[in-house]
C-alpha cells in the first residue's frame, strides 16, 4: 500500500487564530520500506504522521492512503477503515492502556475492526509473543507492569490489528538500551515481511541503522526527501542549518575527509569505518594503530 | 474541544481587562443575583443594556461571544420546550391533545432564554477578560474573611489554582488518548446509546490514571522543594484596586438602583 500526499497544507484551528503547521507537502511513502521522518521539535513531524491514518484531515490538498482519498471534506465515517490499514504507535503509547487485563487490552483493536473473540485472542497472543511479552502475565492488570513491559503491551495492541503500514512516533523514547535494540529489530522484521514502516526519531544513529528513506522537515516544509545514504552524504553545514546532528560515525568520517582521507561511500557502522581507515593508513604506522583498533572496531588494550 | 469559549481567557486591551479581578467577580455575582429577580421586560431591557455596555468595553468581536453561546444552544432549547409545555395558565394558544401552549408559557419561555443568555454572556465576559490565575487569587482574597472561622482559605486557593493549571494539560492528554484509541478503532459516534457510553471507557480510564499519576508527581515535586503550607505565600502579581474599579462599582450601583426601581414600577 502506497501513501501519497499531494499539495498538503495543514493548520490547527480556523480563521484568524489558525496556526499553519505544514506547508505544501508532496511526498510518497513507499511500500515495504522504513521511512524515517526527522526534524527539530515543532517542525511538524507528529502533525504529518497523523495525516497518514487520517487522525487529522488536510486543510488543503489530498492524502491518498491505499484506495482511500482523504481531503478536507471527507466524512468521519469514511475514515474508520483507514485506521485498520495504518496502525499508529504514539509517543509513550503506554498511556493508552485501559483494560483490566493485558490480553483484553491487546484484543481491543482487532475487536473494533470486526474480529471475533477467538480471532482477537489469537491475534493478541501472536502480537504479545512478537514483542517478547512474558506469557505468564497475560491476565495481569497492565497498570501493575513496569514501564518497559507496558510499552510492549501498547505496541502489541497496534501490532495485533495487523495493519499494512505502521507509524511509530519516537517509539524508543524512555526505553533502556536493550529495549531499544529489541524495538529496532522489531521494526526491521516488520519491513522484511513487506510492511511499510514510518518512524519519527531524534536519534540519528537509529535512523542511519534502520531507515531506507528519510524525510527531513523544517518549519513545516520538506527540506529533504531521499535515500538514507544520499542524505548523510550532504555536507555537515547542511545538517547544522537544519539543527540536526550527524550520526557519530558519519560525523567522524566527515572530519577525516577534511583531513584528506578518501572513502568510497558511507561507513554506517564502527567496524566499517575502522576497516576503511586502516586501508588508508601508512603501512609503517599500521602496526601501532592496528593494535588499538581491531577488526571489530573495539578498543584493544593488548 | 478548543472551540469552547466558556472558561477560556482571550487576551485583549479593553477597559475590562484593566479592572481588578475581584471587581469583576463581584460585578458578575451581583449581576447574576439581581437578574434572578427580574420580572418584566423593562428590567430585562435594562439588564441587557448593562451587558451590552460590558461587551463593548471588552473590545472583543461579537463572533467570540456567539461561539460562547453556541455549545449551550441545545440546553437553552430544552428549557424553552419545558417552559412552553408545562407552564399552564390562560389563554391557551395551541393545544395538541393534553399538551397546551399558553401565553404565559410563551412569555416565560422568552424570559428564561433572555435570562440564560445574559447570565452566560456575563460569566463569559468575566473569564474572557480574566486569566484563570487571576481569578484564583481574587477568590482567595475575597474569601479571606472566612479565615476567622478557620476555613483553610490559602489551601483552597492553592488547590483551585493547581486545578486550573491542570485543565489545559488534561485537554492535551484527552486529545492524545482519543487519537490513540481512534487509531485502534474506537468510535464514539456510532451504535446504541449503551454502546456509546461503553466506548468512553478506553478514554476515561487512561485519563484518570494519568491525572492521578500527575497529581502524585506534582505532590512529590512540591515536597522535595520544601512545600509545607500554603499559608503566607508571596505572589508575583499583587492585587490592587484602581480608579477604574471605583468607576466599575459606580456603574454596578447605578445598574442595581435602576433595576430595583424598574422592578418596583411593574
Amino acid at each position: 500500500m502506497v501513501i501519497k500526499i499531494e499539495g498538503l497544507d495543514f493548520a490547527y484551528g480556523a480563521g484568524k487564530q489558525s496556526v499553519p503547521v505544514l506547508k505544501n507537502i508532496n511526498v510518497t511513502i513507499q511500500k515495504g520500506m522504513i521511512t524515517a521522518i526527522i526534524g527539530q521539535t515543532g517542525s511538524g513531524k507528529s502533525t504529518l504522521v497523523q495525516q497518514l491514518n487520517a487522525l487529522l484531515k488536510p486543510t488543503k490538498g489530498t492524502v491518498q492512503i491505499g484506495e482511500h482519498v482523504v481531503t478536507n471534506k471527507t466524512k468521519e465515517k469514511e475514515l474508520a477503515p483507514i485506521r485498520a490499514e495504518v496502525g499508529m504507535v504514539f509517543q509513550f503509547p503506554e498511556s493508552q492502556l485501559f483494560a483490566p487485563t493485558v490480553l483484553e487490552d491487546v484484543m481491543y483493536g482487532p475487536k473494533n475492526f470486526g474480529a471475533t473473540d477467538e480471532e482477537a485472542k489469537k491475534a493478541a497472543k501472536t502480537a504479545l509473543k512478537r514483542v517478547g511479552f512474558d506469557a505468564t502475565l497475560y491476565e495481569q492488570s497492565p497498570f501493575n507492569l513496569s514501564g518497559g513491559q507496558m510499552r510492549r503491551v501498547a505496541l502489541a495492541g497496534v501490532l495485533a490489528m495487523n495493519p499494512q503500514t505502521m507509524v511509530f512516533d519516537e517509539p524508543a523514547a524512555g526505553l533502556d538500551p536493550q529495549g531499544q535494540e529489541e524495538l529496532l529489530n522489531l521494526l526491521k522484521s516488520l519491513r522484511d515481511e513487506g510492511k511499510t514502516v514510518v518512524l519519527i526519531s531524534h536519534q540519528m544513529d537509529q535512523v542511519l541503522a534502520l531507515a531506507d528513506r528519510v524525510l527531513v522537515l523544517k518549519d513545516g516544509e520538506i527540506a529533504a526527501d531521499e535515500p538514507v545514504d544520499q542524505l548523510f552524504s550532504r555536507p555537515q553545514s547542511w545538517f547544522a542549518e537544519q539543527h540536526l546532528d550527524l550520526p557519530e560515525t558519519i560525523a567522524f568520517q566527515k572530519q577525516l575527509e577534511e583531513k584528506g582521507f578518501v572513502f568510497d561511500g558511507l561507513c554506517k557502522t564502527v567496524p566499517d569505518l575502522a576497516k576503511a581507515i586502516k586501508k588508508q593508513l601508512d603501512p609503517t604506522k599500521i602496526q601501532t594503530l592496528g593494535s588499538t583498533i581491531s577488526e571489530n572496531g573495539e578498543a584493544n588494550h593488548e | 474541544m478548543n472551540n469552547l469559549v466558556i472558561g477560556q481567557f482571550v487576551p485583549g486591551s479593553g477597559i475590562l481587562y484593566k479592572l481588578d479581578p475581584r471587581t469583576k467577580i463581584l460585578m458578575t455575582i451581583a449581576y447574576v443575583f439581581l437578574l434572578v429577580f427580574a420580572n418584566s421586560w423593562p428590567t430585562y431591557l435594562w439588564s441587557a443594556a448593562f451587558l451590552l455596555m460590558a461587551l463593548v468595553l471588552t473590545k472583543q468581536g461579537l463572533g467570540l461571544y456567539w461561539r460562547g453561546i453556541k455549545p449551550i444552544l441545545w440546553l437553552i432549547l430544552f428549557t424553552v420546550v419545558l417552559q412552553l409545555l408545562f407552564s399552564g395558565g390562560t389563554p391557551v394558544l395551541f393545544a395538541f391533545g393534553p399538551v397546551k401552549v399558553t401565553l404565559p408559557g410563551l412569555i416565560n419561555a422568552f424570559y428564561v432564554v433572555v435570562r440564560f443568555v445574559l447570565i452566560v454572556l456575563m460569566s463569559t465576559i468575566l473569564t474572557i477578560t480574566t486569566p484563570p490565575t487571576a481569578i484564583a487569587s481574587a477568590i482567595e482574597s475575597l474569601l479571606k474573611p472566612l479565615k476567622v472561622v478557620k476555613v483553610p482559605v490559602s489551601e483552597l486557593a492553592l488547590m483551585l489554582s493547581i486545578a486550573l493549571r491542570f485543565v489545559p494539560l488534561l485537554m492535551g492528554e484527552t486529545d492524545k488518548i482519543m487519537k490513540a484509541q481512534k487509531s485502534r478503532g474506537m468510535s464514539l459516534s456510532t451504535g446504541s446509546l449503551i454502546k456509546r457510553a461503553k466506548a468512553v471507557v478506553p478514554l476515561l480510564v487512561p485519563l484518570f490514571v494519568g491525572a492521578l499519576q500527575r497529581a502524585l508527581d506534582l505532590a512529590n515535586a512540591m515536597e522535595v522543594r520544601g512545600f509545607e503550607s500554603a499559608e503566607g505565600r508571596t505572589r508575583y502579581r499583587e492585587l490592587s484596586y484602581s480608579k477604574a474599579d471605583a468607576w466599575a462599582f459606580g456603574a454596578v450601583l447605578v445598574f442595581a438602583f435602576g433595576f430595583i426601581a424598574l422592578n418596583f414600577v411593574s
